[in-house]
């Protein structure tokens, strides 16, 4: 049972980290994007293949990924500038189509039948293996990537982000460079993701194109959409809500066949419940407010 | 009236042209802003105002000529680094940041954050600090000057009309552009806020701020400008001091539609 929660926290660390680089994206910058578990993918394929194949030592196979995913997410950013709103999420979704394919096609990846073997971390001479050493790993992570995330929010840079989200062309003629800030948030959105996904791979020891297909985008949305989009509590929220709450229904007896689509279900129901009766989330965003009275 | 050559014009449109499909919004069109006044284009609806602002500031691009800020020429440029030239604009539509706060939209606007660059603000984190407390003090000065400074923690979009207005303003005095290009800054105000208005285009004059006004009202024309470019279908059909451009009777015939 321990155990169980345990593994259950890793996965919020994990998803912790994936809800608020992509609420940066969306919330923070207003760029609309279903491609998050793309970056997700790279950067765990990116990690595993360079700690399996090649030996390379955790941290730095994880920065090399980050630098890969951030590389990478470059050719989204560009159609970005250029395409907004509804042909962004478009030209996401093939970005996100792309990538499933190219992780299930490569000989490298292991295609299909996924990548196994993707050894322990070492960190200083100790292996990272066992439920709490790897839940302190991923805790860790999550409070760096969190901290990156605040600082970015809340420095003149996430002014910036908030005023192209709310106007782009107001925030053009106030001598902002829009397009150069969008490349960089989606580069550092997608860095982050990356490191959420290095660590699933050492977490789980395999990974495999299901993991980080068009339907884990659709959930990483849903959490930040609960959680509340533009405020990063929010997204920490939404992660510990929904990847409890499903763990939480495996005590309910049910086979797999009947507990899947229901799961799918559920995340569909609460995105349209949210849509309808609370759009700014559980926790919107924290607007300053007059005090009454002043 | 100044009796400055042309040559010394703050901003000089060149001969712009600009045709949306068959029509001509903006034809063959040379204008020019003299340093330190207040110029109002006016003209019936349509006659191209917004568009001449849209070119000036490089959110639409010419067909021909160009357009020339301080001796350089700045058509071609995108928005972003016209706006850093020192042209400030505002919109119609006034397009504040509606989620922002009072305080946040004229600190946005400020120029050279070093915050603005992410290596700066990991690793410069005092250097940051420190100019976000200048910059609040300027922001601060800026709405006490449009009379928002109580209402600096309000979000934008709770603002009533005409505190949106002088929001406008405020979040366009931050820049400290040179060059001010309002778009119907009164439309919409009671006679009150029309009038404060005025008197603040008047002090910016002052200050040393070229201003050029997009307004419909004569009155407040008359009031607020020391020239008026008049605009028919986008050509410059005549230019002077309000008091001989607003007697003129065919130019009102053109205006009013009799």
């Amino acid at each position: 049972m321990t155990t169980f929660i345990l593994e259950v926290a890793v996965l919020i660390n994990i998803y912790i980290i994936l809800g608020v680089s992509f609420n940066l994206l969306v919330g923070y910058a207003g760029l609309f994007s279903v491609a998050h578990a793309a970056f997700y993918g790279i950067g765990a394929y990116t990690t595993a293949l360079l700690m399996a194949k090649l030996g390379v030592n955790f941290f730095l196979a994880l920065a090399l990924a980050v630098v890969v995913t951030a590389l990478l997410s470059i050719p989204l950013a560009i159609p970005s500038l250029r395409v907004s709103g509804d042909y962004l999420v478009i030209a996401s979704f093939g970005f996100q189509l792309i990538m499933s394919s190219v992780f299930n096609n490569l000989a490298i990846t292991g295609g299909a039948a996924g990548l196994p073997g993707i050894p322990k971390p070492v960190v200083f001479g100790y292996r990272v293996a066992g439920s709490l050493p790897i839940v302190a790993l991923s805790l860790g992570m999550a409070l760096l990537c969190l901290g990156a995330a605040w600082r970015v929010t809340t420095s003149p840079f996430g002014r910036v982000l908030r005023a192209i989200r709310d106007d782009e062309v107001a925030a053009q003629s106030a001598g902002k460079n829009v397009q150069a800030f969008k490349v960089i948030t989606f580069a550092i959105s997608a860095a982050m993701a990356a490191v959420a996904g290095g660590l699933y791979g050492v977490y789980v020891g395999f990974i495999s194109p299901p993991s980080f297909a068009v339907m884990e985008s659709f959930f990483i949305f849903v959490l930040v959409i609960v959680g509340g989009t533009g405020t990063l509590r929010g997204s920490v929220i939404g992660a510990v809500v929904l990847i409890a709450l499903p763990e939480a229904l495996r005590f309910v007896r049910m086979p797999e066949e009947v507990a899947f689509p229901l799961r799918q279900i559920l995340y569909a129901v609460l995105v349209i419940l949210f849509m309808i009766f609370r759009p700014q989330g559980l926790l919107g965003e924290q607007a300053p407010r007059e005090e009454q009275g002043s | 009236m100044s009796q400055r050559t042309q040559a010394s014009a703050l901003l000089d449109v060149r001969g712009v042209t600009k045709s949306f499909g068959g029509i001509r919004a903006v034809d063959h069109l040379s204008l020019s802003l003299e340093e330190r006044r207040s110029t109002s284009l006016i003209g019936p609806n349509g006659a191209g105002k917004t568009t001449v602002f849209n070119l000036i500031t490089g959110f639409l691009a010419c067909d021909t000529g160009d357009v020339w800020f301080k001796g350089r020429r700045i058509s071609g440029l995108p928005p972003h680094r016209i706006a850093r030239r020192g042209i400030a604009r505002s919109f119609q539509d006034l397009r504040l940041f509606s989620r922002m706060s009072v305080l946040d939209t004229v600190l946005l606007v400020r120029k050279g954050q070093s915050g603005e660059n992410l290596f700066q603000a990991f690793l410069n984190p005092v250097r940051v600090a420190r100019e976000e407390r200048e910059n609040r003090e300027a922001a601060m000065a800026y709405l006490e000057f449009v009379g928002l400074a109580d209402r600096a923690r309000v979000v934008a979009e709770d603002l009533s009309f005409a505190e949106q207005k002088l929001l406008v303003i405020a979040r366009l005095l931050a820049t400290e552009a040179e060059c001010l290009l309002l778009d119907e800054p009164m439309s919409g105000l009671d006679v009150a806020s029309a009038r404060k208005m005025c008197g603040m285009v008047r002090e910016l004059i002052d200050r040393g701020k070229s201003v050029c006004l997009i307004e419909h009202n004569l009155d407040i024309v008359k009031e607020a400008s020391d020239w008026i470019v008049f605009l028919d279908q986008g050509q410059v059909v005549a230019t002077g001091a309000p008091d001989e451009i607003l007697k003129d009777r065919k130019l009102a015939e053109i205006y009013f539609g009799t």
